[in-house]
């Protein structure tokens, strides 16, 4: 096994006619194949955007990538046409979003939607794909895939609805999937049988994902490894069950501190104090320091390098070990 | 514990548009049951947690409680005196002691208005401060819910999600309520400002003595916070006891699935193996029996053709299932299980 996306010092910037400012701002990771990639953050951190590069799909002509490389199998796709990108996209990388229904056309049936791409990147003729729509719809979890082929989105459930974009994004067989909150809009239970559902989808084809959430509880459930965003960066990127139990930046320390599931219940919730910073008005220096209580001059001036500090475990914190004595 | 807030076998139903069948027979005519038979009581200082999958009623259930939507059926006391048929002035009295905190933080405020103004508004609509001491009285709340005076003349547009969401709790405490409905209050917000939020709740129902209604789909939110749980499936409460004892060891098996549904944060956890198939089904279509067993891993008989099992007390808990319709005194609405059936 090895990365088969790596994206480095990625950069993502918002073109306004007053001034550029940076959303994404020297963004690294890699993804294994077969591996789920939490990407970890609040709004605004940065994690939406990183994603939207990665498939080419900025959602603004005011938006775009400044710098760094996105590799598939070590080729850099920041460079190619759109025309090329439309290759990729689909039969590399599929993505999922929040809201299917503002994600899947309304006037179209389920079936037309999927087959849709079968026809455009395969080249099947329309009852082939129909018919492989219906297959794919099986292999989601979708009941009577036969008959609901046919149906508007309009007929389908919530999680149905996920569950049938999930489909299309897989239909011409992509080796990535993003995930962008694919279950922040659904109940808990149908939250729990959708996470299931993608980690059965990575075992069965290999495929590798980035999940994108604000959820530590969904990424402590399906992921392998988590990467936390912080202000447009990563600020702490190690194994799951690493980062959960020995957080090594105060921001991820914070962050899992402040789960009311964690606390006894009726007390006081450890909390961060502040809000998150806008990306207009990022802080100098590491962008946590003002809502930092181990911030010293230097986090104050000198932005901050992400770096190992253990084995698979990279913080960009330079005071982690201050943050290790005081646990 | 004296209750504050009792709601006697509420019933919130909508009326369909009139289909074709509609026209034909009245007895065609499609209802929704949002809110179906509920009776609860709220205790004068405690934090009754009200949670369910989307649909079940628990919004409706909030808003008919404070009368902000028409309850068709049932009646609703607070502090003892009948509020179900208020009106105009005596109604405005019962708001002035029971308030509401919505949802989405920035939709839930007027955009055009400062923050100030809108705090003014309700001030004013309630004749509770003079104007010479009205900006005193608004920073005084501002500072209350943990904002800067400074922020009074800002618009929604100008604030963040958790601001906003603290101007929509000053907004309800203005009247100095003693029973607030906290309509997933804290659940549009980032993480971390989700906590600070929770914290400032918490510290408001204890310095203010309030007594809360806290509605919402996030369990662990609940069990943090709430003294007692009610938890509702397709217009009906389930089951309703103390938290700790629900979470321990929960009686209905659609609680117990729920719980077994929230992501825990542990580092070795997984994605549960019992998981709850299916969505809940519409209210319009309510199954027969028991509404629960389409989706129920321990259906019985019964469960699919008898009557929708009765609100049962087991010790601190009540619990609505056949599961344990056995000798236990039936409490509340609905009837005695068919005899025969364990």
């Amino acid at each position: 096994m090895g990365d088969i996306l790596q994206v480095e010092n990625l950069a993502v910037e918002v073109v306004t006619p007053a001034r550029t400012l940076r959303a994404v701002d020297g963004v690294t990771f890699s993804l294994d194949e077969g591996e789920v990639l939490g990407l970890v953050g609040e709004s605004g951190s940065g994690k939406t955007l990183t994603c939207r590069a990665v498939i080419g799909l900025l959602p603004s002509r005011r938006l775009r990538i400044a710098g760094g490389a996105i590799r598939l199998d070590g080729h850099d796709i920041t460079r190619l046409s759109e025309d090329e990108m439309r290759g990729v996209r689909g039969r590399e990388i599929g993505m999922i979003f929040q809201n299917p229904t503002s994600h899947l056309d309304p006037l179209m049936t389920i079936g037309n939607q999927i087959a849709e791409s079968l026809r455009v990147h395969d080249g099947l003729p329309a009852k082939e794909a129909l018919e492989q729509a219906a297959e794919l719809l099986r292999q989601v979890g979708v009941p009577d895939p036969r008959t609901r082929v046919h149906n508007y989105p309009h007929e389908f459930s919530g999680g149905m609805r996920q569950r049938a974009m999930i489909a299309a994004a897989l239909a011409c067989r992509p080796r990535i999937l993003i995930a962008d909150e694919p279950t922040t809009a659904l109940d808990v239970t149908v939250q729990a049988q959708i996470l299931r559902l993608l980690l059965e989808l990575r075992d069965r084809r290999g495929l590798s994902i980035i999940l994108v959430t604000h959820d530590l509880g969904v990424v402590a459930q399906a992921c392998d490894a988590i990467a936390v965003m912080y202000g447009g960066q990563i600020v702490e990127r190690a194994a799951k069950a690493e980062l959960l139990r020995r957080p090594l930046h105060p921001y991820s320390r914070g962050l899992i501190a402040s789960q009311p599931g964690s606390a006894e219940p009726l007390r006081e919730l450890p909390t961060i104090p502040g809000q998150p910073p806008a990306i207009a008005a990022m802080p100098s220096g590491c962008r946590f320091h003002p809502r930092c209580s181990l911030a010293e001059d230097a986090c104050r001036h000198e932005p901050p390098v992400l770096a190992a500090a253990a084995p698979g475990h990279e913080t960009a914190c330079r005071r982690w070990t201050a943050l290790v004595e005081a646990a | 514990m004296s209750a504050l807030l009792e709601i006697e076998d509420l019933d919130v139903h909508f009326a369909l548009p009139l289909g074709l069948s509609g026209l034909v027979s009245k007895r065609l005519r499609r209802k929704v049951r949002a809110v179906d038979g509920v009776s609860l009581v709220l205790r004068r200082g405690e934090t009754l947690g009200l949670v369910g999958e989307s649909g079940c009623g628990k919004t409706t259930l909030g808003r008919a409680a404070l009368r902000l939507i028409h309850a068709t059926g049932g009646a609703i006391r607070f502090d003892g005196e009948d509020v179900t048929a208020l009106k105009g002035e005596r109604l405005k009295a019962f708001h002035r002691r029971a308030q509401m905190i919505f949802q989405e933080p920035h939709s839930s405020l007027n955009p055009l208005y400062s923050v100030g103004r809108t705090l003014r508004e309700v001030l004013e609509v309630h004749k509770l401060c003079p104007p010479a001491e009205m900006r005193g009285r608004i920073a005084e709340l501002l500072i209350q819910v943990g904002l800067q005076p400074e922020l009074i003349d800002r618009r929604p547009s100008a604030l963040s999600g958790g601001q906003c969401q603290r101007v929509g709790i000053a907004r309800a405490l203005a009247v100095e309520p003693e029973l607030i409905v906290a309509d997933e209050s804290v659940s549009a917000l980032d993480v971390s400002i989700q906590a600070q939020v929770l914290n400032l709740l918490m510290q408001l129902q204890r310095e203010l003595h309030l007594t809360m209604m806290f509605i919402s789909h996030d369990l662990s939110v609940v069990r943090h916070l709430c003294q007692r749980v009610a938890v509702m499936y397709l217009g009906r409460i389930v089951e309703l006891g103390p938290t700790e004892e629900i979470f321990a060891a929960p009686k209905h098996p659609y609680t117990v699935s729920l719980i077994e549904a929230i992501p825990r944060m542990a580092p070795d956890a997984r994605v549960g193996e019992a998981l709850l198939p299916g969505e809940p089904p519409s209210p319009i279509d309510v199954p027969r029996g028991c509404a629960f067993h389409p989706r129920c891993d321990k259906v019985m008989g019964v469960c699919r053709n008898g009557t929708p099992p009765a609100l049962r007390s087991l010790d601190a808990v009540d619990v609505r299932c056949h599961l344990y319709g056995d000798g236990a005194v039936a409490q509340g609405v609905g009837v005695a299980s068919p005899p025969g059936v364990r």
